[in-house]
């Protein structure tokens, strides 16, 4: 039982770890997006780009779900 | 019932917070409107020389809405439109305090009910701690809609550090209506970023459960699909790729006396109606969009255009070789029409690029 619990503790601290891994990958490759573009690779920088504004999206969505978990799991 | 007195009350001094907001305006709108009654439009033409009238116009026409109205909306329209009546775009500061009052007194003037009141004690403990919770969100939200932001703006500004090797290529990437775009498409993107950000904070510093299971349980909210961001860009290159053989097929080969009994405008309002149709119907070519339950659209969409390039065919064979016109459609003709529309629309745009980066200073 006692390992159930300490189960369900590391799932609630699971989805905010794996939300900010998900961001700071997208807040480099934003980063690399603008060094593409100062060294003229403008395809690779607009692509890098759409992938990093693509996570950031799905951070926000992970941490969003994260949240409303975080205050399911206050009550009981 | 009748009204409260109170409430006609905090009504009168909402239309006199507007009324002092904009009474410069509404002066000029009260100067304007005389002369356009009397001597015509033609006359309003002639004095708008200066390229902050429009906006003052429509500034004042707004406010006047508003005056009448009170609708908080278009109070906040006229206040972002009064930034570009002075020459430079310019914050007008003293009228922001005027529209956070009136929203305050707008807020209070909807939730107050007469007959109604009854005192409620609040500790001050619980009133200090009322303020900074609010302030957090507001300031969590601002700062990573602002890191968006300027992210993106330090990606425009090195846009200019991109080969001039190419000339066309830094044209493009220089031109104002690049930075635009991409500053507009960031700016949608900010928005909802701030948005996700304030209902994280807000959830976790005030974390209600019965709310929170219900926002679990609701299966549409929840069970997004992952969609890409700025979608929208790539819908309109791919109705740009399925515009020519469209338009060559129903305009140029199946109806070519239609255009010709039509106006010049006319004519260009057929052209971007079916522009702005093939971008919606290029929406149901998209891979991800099966998800959403648009198969039907597609399977219309692919046999309409097969239909349609099967009956253009058929007429372009059919003077040739009569009624055996349907078991031999001349495609070899109608892809070389294509190829042709393709080409004359491809000029067309670059034509266009130039002239619209050298409108607006782009380009010499």
């Amino acid at each position: 039982m006692s390992a159930l619990a300490r189960f369900r503790r590391v799932l609630l601290y699971l989805l905010p770890a794996f939300s900010i891994a998900v961001l700071a990958f997208s807040i480099y490759l934003l980063l690399a997006s603008i060094g593409y573009m100062e060294r003229g690779l403008v395809g690779t920088s607009l692509l890098s780009v759409l992938i990093g504004f693509a996570l950031l999206s799905a951070a926000l969505y992970i941490m969003r779900l994260a949240v409303y978990v975080y205050a399911t799991e206050k009550s009981s | 019932m009748p009204r409260p007195l109170v409430k006609v009350a905090l009504m009168l001094l909402g239309k006199a917070l507007i009324l002092l907001t904009f009474y410069s305006e509404l002066a000029s709108l009260a100067n304007t409107v005389p002369i356009i009654i009397s001597k015509g439009l033609s006359t309003l033409l002639s004095i708008a020389h200066q390229p902050n009238f429009l906006a003052l116009i429509a500034t004042s026409v707004l406010a006047f809405v508003a005056f009448v109205t009170g609708n908080a909306f278009i109070y906040a329209t006229a206040v972002i439109l009064s930034a570009f009546t002075c020459p430079k775009p310019c914050l007008p500061l003293a009228k922001l305090p005027f529209f956070i009052a009136y929203l305050a007194l707008d807020s209070i003037t909807t939730s107050y009910r007469g007959l109604e009141q009854r005192s409620i004690r609040v500790r001050f403990w619980a009133l200090a701690k009322s303020v900074p919770i609010p302030l957090l969100v507001i300031i969590l939200c601002t700062t990573s809609a602002t890191i968006v932001t300027l992210a993106v703006a330090v990606l425009i500004s090195s846009f200019a550090k991109v080969p001039q090797s190419n000339p066309r290529l830094y044209a493009v990437m220089t031109s104002p209506i690049t930075k635009i775009v991409v500053s507009l498409a960031a700016l949608l993107y900010a928005y909802s970023v701030a948005k996700d950000v304030s209902e994280i904070t807000a959830v976790a510093i005030a974390p209600a459960p019965s709310a929170a299971l219900a926002e679990l349980l609701r299966e549409e909210d929840i069970d997004v699909v992952f969609v890409p961001v700025f979608r929208w860009l790539l819908y309109i290159a791919l109705a740009a790729v399925l515009y020519s053989p469209v338009y060559t097929m129903v305009f140029n080969i199946l109806l070519p006396d239609l255009l010709n009994y039509l106006g010049e405008l006319m004519r260009m309002g057929v052209s971007l109606l079916t522009y702005v149709l093939l971008i919606f119907l290029s929406r149901s070519f998209d891979i991800l969009s099966g998800f959403y339950g648009s198969e039907k659209i597609l399977t219309a969409t692919s046999l309409v255009l097969l239909a349609l390039a099967y009956v253009s065919a058929t007429k372009l064979a059919f003077p040739y070789t009569g009624w055996r016109a349907f078991l031999a459609p001349d495609f070899q003709g109608l892809g070389e029409a294509i190829q042709k529309s393709y080409v004359d629309f491809g000029n067309t745009i670059l034509t266009l690029i130039n002239a619209l980066s050298r409108l607006v200073g782009a380009a010499p």
